[in-house]
């Protein structure tokens, strides 16, 4: 993955104003390059924000939810590395009950599964 | 008293004219001329007046002392006036020379990398007097992101923090052209 990348990524995780995870959402999780999604899915678990979350766990193609099983990983170890895991909880147990997708939803219980295991 | 009567007794005497003489030849061609009774004998003339005889050796003496004297007059002015010009043109030389060395002195003592740091960093200033105000403004923020995305690629090739998230936008877009740019080159 490009340097340049990682450091405006790295950047835009550590920001404060919202729009970066827009931003993230934007050029990361949608960039066809597997390293760039994969690098910004981290990102935006490390953020660990309501908004941030949810872009990973209830969005079909990205985070978890990811067709590259390299990104989907990296994603779940990312989440499951997280101290405060508050908020992911509640992302996820709103996404088994509400989610429209079955796939989505089978990703959701699944992560939890490992929450709860670790 | 004896000489003196002699001096009188011959102041006495008629004094007899010595240029008037009476020529009774008939051969004289002055002789109806009015001289007031003076005549001039004609073969009286020139008498007394021989030819003198030239000494050759002098003349030429004399001429070669001429010629050299005025061979020195003529040649030893030219030739001092010729050294005072030299003499001159060399102190104007060592004057000039001495100017110049001072010049090329200041020119080779003179930091011409401090004078090249100096202009880019007061360019610098400018530009970024420049942006700063069009930041103010409002006007040229995009141009601030471009110069300082510009600036961070100069110096350390790192992307510089403290951006606003559009300016990482905005470099991000860009980073993405330069990435398919150079994979359609490499194509």
């Amino acid at each position: 993955m490009n340097k340049n990348v990682a450091e405006i990524i790295d950047a835009l995780a550590a920001h404060e104003d919202h729009t970066s995870i827009d931003v993230l959402e934007e050029l990361g999780t949608n960039s066809p390059d597997n390293e760039v999604r994969e690098y910004t899915s981290r990102a935006l678990v490390r953020k660990n924000m309501h908004d941030s979350l949810k872009v990973v766990i209830i969005n079909q193609g990205k985070g978890i939810n990811d067709l590259s099983p390299a990104v989907a990983m990296s994603t779940i170890n990312e989440i499951l590395a997280l101290k405060d895991k508050s908020e992911v909880i509640k992302i996820l147990d709103d996404t088994i009950n509400m989610h429209s997708d079955e796939t989505v939803k089978e990703n959701a219980r699944s992560v939890k599964s490992l929450l709860a295991l670790s | 008293m004896a000489n003196i009567n002699k001096v009188e007794l011959n102041l006495g005497h008629k004094i007899a004219n010595p240029f008037k003489t009476t020529r009774k030849s008939d051969t004289n061609p002055f002789k109806y001329s009015n001289f007031e009774g003076n005549t001039l004998q004609f073969a009286d003339v020139f008498e007394g007046f021989e030819p003198k005889k030239i000494n050759k050796l002098k003349m030429i003496s004399s001429s070669v002392m001429g010629s050299m004297i005025k061979l020195r007059n003529s040649i030893t002015e030219p030739i001092i006036n010729f050294v005072n010009r030299i003499k001159d043109g060399v102190s104007n030389i060592k004057e000039t020379i001495g100017s110049k060395t001072e010049k090329i002195n200041e020119i080779l003592n003179y930091d011409i990398g401090k004078y090249l740091s100096d202009s880019i960093t007061g360019i610098g200033k400018t530009i970024s007097e420049k942006i700063h105000f069009d930041n103010i403004t409002g006007i040229g923020k995009d141009l601030s992101t471009k110069w300082t995305a510009l600036v961070g690629k100069v110096h350390n090739d790192k992307i510089p923090s403290g951006l606003s998230v559009a300016e990482y936008r905005d470099l991000w877009i860009k980073e993405n052209e330069l990435i398919a740019n150079s994979v359609k080159e490499a194509a």
